[in-house]
């Protein structure tokens, strides 16, 4: 698995494998028990934890740079949530001390979200970012359809080829910056309108789990289009500087 | 007014320099992922003083060699 993984040029450390494994392991035994969900918060926070208490030492001094910055953003977007959150339910006359499980669970989702991809991005940069994210939705997408279409051969090809766009935008996302940004802002847009997440802003927003939906499938794709469209600005405007430069030595 | 800085750095010129060792060779010598240095090439971190030391001996050169400060007033 390891070698699997170092040919997309990932080098994940062993801990960081085991509390994937038990992230993973606590959200499919939940069905099982809902306390088994405790794994998943283990695996996610545990290593941090571990890593600032000094009792683990896996990261170079670049990698703890991303995760303290990430961390920050994270504490910064999820405390205003929990604000808006407390300071609606008050205002409805619920109380803070009611404040229903969805809501809760879109500021898990939203604070891991944002470390996530706060830490990739510093780490890896726009472009290798969006790329990974884009592979990963490929393969999560193919998975699906296999599981999905087993029965028939013909289905299975079908459902597969949607994948298909993923991977090639995770190819476009070296090679154009601007126009992969674009793209990944328009397909954010489109599973947006799809999959009628715009009904979070009807009468029952937390209905189906749909803040939650919207933060795990919209928000990478949308936060790494933006990303990306950044860093086409920014470079851009860095050639723009080295031609001023350019210019002004040879007069 | 506001005094910014950039640092800019000759690290690559320095990998070549020492028989073309590659991203991955300095990353194991000093410690740390081949990210780390590649993001310090590209200019996106700035290395501790503790790891530039380890990268300029490393490359047996100095970190003065290495790594410039270019500052520059931003009339915000």
């Amino acid at each position: 698995m390891h070698s699997l993984i170092a040919r997309f040029k990932w080098h994940p450390t062993l801990p960081t494998i085991i509390a994937g494994v038990v992230v993973v392991a606590g959200f499919v035994l939940m069905e099982v028990s809902g306390w088994f969900l405790i794994l998943a918060g283990i695996g996610t926070f545990g290593p941090g934890i571990l890593r600032e208490l000094g009792l683990l030492n896996d990261q170079d001094e670049f990698q703890r740079q991303a995760a303290h910055r990430a961390g920050y953003h994270a504490f910064l977007v999820t405390g205003l949530l929990a604000f808006i959150f407390v300071a609606g339910f008050r205002a409805q006359s619920q109380g803070a001390s009611n404040i229903p499980e969805e809501s809760v669970t879109t500021i898990l989702a939203l604070l891991w979200f944002v470390w996530f991809i706060s830490s990739l991005l510093d780490y890896w940069g726009p472009q290798k970012t969006a790329s990974r994210i884009l592979i990963a939705f490929g393969i999560a997408w193919w998975v699906f359809s296999i599981a999905d279409s087993l029965n028939s051969v013909i289905s299975f090809v079908m459902a597969s080829l949607v994948a298909v766009p993923f991977f090639l935008m995770a190819y476009l996302s070296k090679k154009w910056p601007m126009l992969s940004g674009i793209l990944l802002i328009g397909f954010a847009a489109f599973f947006f309108y799809f999959f009628h997440l715009y009904e979070i802003l009807g009468p029952d927003p937390m209905a189906k789990g749909r803040p939650v939906v919207i933060i795990l499938f919209v928000g990478p794709l949308l936060a790494s289009g933006v990303a990306l469209l950044r860093m086409a600005k920014q470079s851009e405007d860095e050639d723009e500087l080295e031609r001023d430069i350019s210019e002004a030595g040879v007069k | 007014m506001k005094a910014t800085f950039n640092i800019q750095n000759k690290l690559k010129l320095y990998r070549v320099m020492a028989g073309n060792m590659t991203q991955q060779d300095l990353a194991e010598r000093v410690g740390t992922t081949r990210q780390t240095i590649v993001s310090i090439e590209k200019g996106r971190y700035s290395p501790s003083v503790g790891l530039a030391l380890q990268i300029a001996q490393a490359l047996n050169t100095t970190v003065d060699e290495l790594f410039k400060l270019e500052t520059g007033d931003d009339h915000a």
